[in-house]
């Protein structure tokens, strides 16, 4: 849920099993996450009226279709993240706050969509702030959980109990410092049904062994989407959950295929030089194409669900409609691995920007009347408690 | 100054843009849009940082915001004082590709430096300061996962006592905070020890059946000095120190969740650093001074076991913690007493001989990675023999010599009439792989040709090819 939509899928690195909340392997649940740049609508046609001169009045509104545009420029944001994390290891991690907003506000300045472009407006302090909570836990937890073994199941109990407000909170975070034309994205917090998504149907997943997973991917997709709003506009998703089953299915198939061959490739080699125990050189093929594996995987369950979750979002009445190629997807990303792995992660920026390039490039906006029509949401709404707690309890801790 | 600049006005309300122009004097701003105008004062306005080419915005009391792409001109126009100086000297770093250069050149040098020079004392400091019931629950976790590749011990009474007697006579003349835990296991091929945090000692049965009593007081010594100057504990601490680089530069706090399960398994493969290896020896021969025990003893103990591992090192090569035994030897017993135990060929051995202790013919440089060949013999019915003009050496197979896999391999092959080699064959050999490189090299060789009757012949030949390893 950090940076915006499609980077997190441009970390390839990060290699966490399926099954996991806070799962990699559900691209498409960071790019709904991120979402809160993109969702947003407007209409070209209606607003004559109000729209720049520059549109001349339009014709009135056939299903016109908006790409999205990301004008971000690799060399220039190398420069950014370069400087930035410099200023953050000088610092001690200090800068970090600072950088992630500056990394944020790039991703998001540069997305356009009908002429505008999206804003981040986090306030660094507060993220510094909720840094600071993060580095006093884990240091108190490495210290005393050592020393006393309750503390350990004390802290993961509090751990457990507070990761649904976690995420509701860094969600509210980001979306309301996400603005679109002068207006905020919104999130609708719901500790409950965080809970409810967090606990009680992920335990109905592991009851049923995991087959329930892609089921519950969509449930936290619709759990994050369908809480958006911008302005008086709410986003909904509704999608068949057919095909979050079909590519889970085709990714697991796939990292099976990979360990059994792996396993197989250990087995010969153990055999040829008759150990009875495989030394690590043995196991390194294994290793090698299980690791290839979870890879491909990840990029296409993104590519997949990119697609899917994407086509099935609304706005109002607005429409998204995404068309990522899978085997283009995988081809840019492979690239990036290459690249990545070869400068040790220097060129880590160049990958994000092509990623968020490529994949902004596939999704399309399609108002369906004027989008400024959308109004914020009551009077009071940029004081309202939510917002105000939101922005008083800045939080957000990089999940 | 009638400087403008051309932007849009959000009311905050609405998602409409409003195409206006926004005008300063230095103390007030106006704006000016066809439905909306006003003016108010630069003090009430906060600007955004400049940031790349993003656009910027001004933001006015009530929740308006004005949207421009004209970074210059919102600057010139509000002057360089209305940002703050923080702002502007980062994105003057930014905007920079010699900036951005030399920021990739120091980012290296921090992280690379750090890992060579600051972390290994930060490790140490970090690993002193490890309480010791941490310290013994940490070797308790390596051993458990070091148990399912060891098979228990079936070693008698009387060598138990042995070694026990002789941990008696150094923790009689040392103190140690606890006393060291002696656990016994059955490596199979090669005798080895190990130290684990906590004081837990493993003793290999083939150690022990090898060692003489001092011997075992040496190996013992050496041990102890891992558990004492935490050698163990370091190492995971440096191996996970490159971990929280990579989570300090990513911001990515998940992969820290990988921590916890790796350190078991770091302190079974990591084995030690020659740095570790040496402390250790200089701490165990003082260990071994005070309990008046030769310390020659650790000298030929270590070559014992260099000469005992086998050729092969599939078996628990990754256990193996040990490098650079002959400067180890060198460095404990610099009279060389037991040096030519590492080669028994050459008993009296010069000074250039010792670097490469081992018991096969060896390439003259340890590191190398090909073969000397050696030993042309050839089959042949010509006056004249045919003599190599060019022997490209074979290449060692990689997977081999990771593993540590030596063999030899002869080959049959014919020197055409022109000088060149064809249909060479393996006719013995140990690893598939090895005859594969044997016969790519011999393919490139050139010969003067045999002669018979002064005409050059076809001639056979064949070829003994020794793959060696150094000692590593």
């Amino acid at each position: 849920m950090s940076e915006s939509l499609p980077p997190e899928a441009s970390s390839p690195s990060e290699t966490t099993p399926i099954g996991l909340p806070n799962d990699p392997l559900t691209p498409a649940a960071t790019g709904a996450t991120d979402s809160p740049p993109l969702p947003s609508a407007s209409v070209v046609s209606a607003p004559a009226d109000n729209e720049p001169p520059l549109l001349p009045p339009s014709p009135p509104p056939a299903p016109t279709s908006h790409r999205f545009i990301f004008h971000g420029d690799e060399r220039e944001y190398f420069r950014i993240w370069i400087v930035n994390t410099l200023l953050t290891i000088l610092t001690l991690g200090g800068f970090a706050a600072w950088a992630k907003v500056r990394k944020r506000r790039y991703l998001r300045g540069n997305t356009e969509l009908m002429g505008h472009r999206f804003d981040y407006r986090a306030n660094p302090w507060r993220l510094l702030v909720g840094n600071i909570i993060v580095v006093i836990l884990f240091t108190a937890y490495g210290l005393f959980g050592q020393v006393y073994p309750m503390v350990r199941a004390i802290a993961l109990v509090i751990a457990v109990v507070l990761l649904p407000w976690i995420v509701v909170r860094s969600l509210a975070f980001n979306a309301h410092n996400t603005t679109y034309r002068g207006l905020r994205f919104y999130y609708q917090q719901s500790y409950l049904g965080g809970a409810a998504l967090y606990f009680g149907q992920f335990l109905l997943v592991i009851l049923s062994c995991g087959i329930l997973y892609p089921g519950w991917i969509r449930k936290q997709r619709e759990f994050i989407i369908g809480n958006h709003r911008l302005g008086d506009a709410f986003f909904r998703f509704k999608a068949p959950v057919g095909p979050f089953y079909v590519s889970y299915l085709l990714a697991g198939l796939l990292v099976g295929t990979a360990a059994v061959a792996g396993a197989v490739i250990t087995a010969l080699a153990v055999q040829r030089h008759g150990g009875k125990l495989p030394d690590l050189v043995d196991l390194l093929p294994f290793f090698a194409l299980y690791g290839l594996a979870i890879f491909v995987a990840k990029q296409l369950l993104f590519a997949l669900l990119f697609n899917h979750v994407w086509s099935h979002t609304t706005l109002d009445d607005h429409r998204f409609n995404a068309t990522l190629r899978t085997a283009s997807w995988l081809k840019l990303q492979s690239v990036n691995l290459l690249a990545i792995i070869g400068t040790a992660g220097l060129l880590y920026p160049w990958a994000q920007v092509r990623s968020v390039r490529f994949a902004l490039a596939h999704l399309e906006f399609q108002p369906s009347g004027p989008i400024e029509k959308i109004e914020r949401l009551g009077r009071a709404d940029g004081n309202a408690l939510g917002e105000t707690a939101s922005e008083f309890f800045g939080m957000d801790f990089g999940l | 100054m009638n400087a403008q600049v051309t932007g849009y006005w959000f009311d905050g309300l609405k998602l409409t843009a409003h195409p206006a122009t926004l005008e300063c004097d230095g103390l007030r701003v106006r704006l000016t849009g066809i439905e909306t105008s006003f003016e108010t004062s630069l003090a009430h306005v906060s600007v955004s940082d400049r940031l790349g080419r993003t656009p910027r915005y001004l933001h006015f009391p009530g929740g308006g915001s004005f949207e421009t792409l004209d970074n210059d001109g919102i600057d010139q126009l509000l002057g360089a004082e209305r940002s703050d100086r923080i702002s502007l000297l980062i994105h003057w770093l930014e905007a920079r590709s010699r900036i951005a250069a030399i920021a990739t050149l120091l980012l290296v040098a921090i992280v690379g430096a750090s890992t060579y020079f600051g972390v290994p004392v930060l490790c140490r400091r970090a690993a002193l300061a490890v309480p010791a019931n941490i310290e013994r629950s940490a070797g308790e976790a390596a051993l458990g996962t070091l148990n399912q590749w060891l098979k228990p011990s079936d070693l008698d009474h009387t060598q138990r006592r042995r070694v026990l007697a002789q941990l008696t006579r150094l923790r009689n003349a040392s103190h140690f905070a606890t006393a060291p835990r002696l656990e016994y296991r059955r490596l199979g091929t090669f005798p080895n020890a190990f130290a684990f945090p906590g004081g837990i000692i493993v003793m290999s049965n083939e150690l022990v059946l090898l060692a003489t009593d001092d011997e075992i007081a040496a190996v013992l010594a050496h041990e102890i000095a891992h558990w004492q100057l935490r050698h163990g504990l370091q190492s995971v601490f440096r191996s996970s120190a490159a971990l929280l680089v990579v989570t300090t530069i990513t911001g990515d706090l998940s992969t820290l969740t990988s921590f916890a399960g790796t350190i078991p398994l770091t302190l079974l493969q990591r084995g030690y650093s020659r740095e570790f290896e040496q402390d250790a020896d200089d701490y165990a021969v003082q260990l071994l001074k005070r309990a008046q025990i030769d310390t020659r003893a650790l000298a030929s103990i270590l070559s014992k076991l260099e000469k005992s591992r086998p050729g092969s090192g599939a078996d628990y090569s990754y256990l193996s913690t040990h490098p650079a035994t002959s400067e180890r030897i060198k460095r404990i017993d610099p009279t060389g007493t037991y040096r030519e135990l590492l080669k028994p060929e050459e008993p009296a051995s010069t000074e250039e001989a010792k670097d490469s202790p081992s018991t096969d013919s060896k390439p003259p440089n340890p590191d190398s990675q090909s073969t000397k060949v050696e030993s042309l013999n050839l089959v042949t019915d010509a006056d004249e023999p045919p003599s190599p003009l060019s022997q490209t050496p074979p290449t060692y197979p990689l997977w081999e010599r990771v593993k540590g896999n030596a063999g030899t391999v002869t080959l049959e092959f014919v020197v055409m009439k022109d000088g060149t080699v064809h249909n060479v064959v393996a006719v013995e050999s140990t690893h598939q792989a090895f005859s594969d490189a044997a016969i790519a090299a011999v393919q490139q060789w050139k010969f003067r040709p045999g002669k018979k009757a002064g005409r050059p012949v076809n001639t056979r030949a064949s070829i003994t090819i020794p793959f060696t390893l150094s000692e590593k």
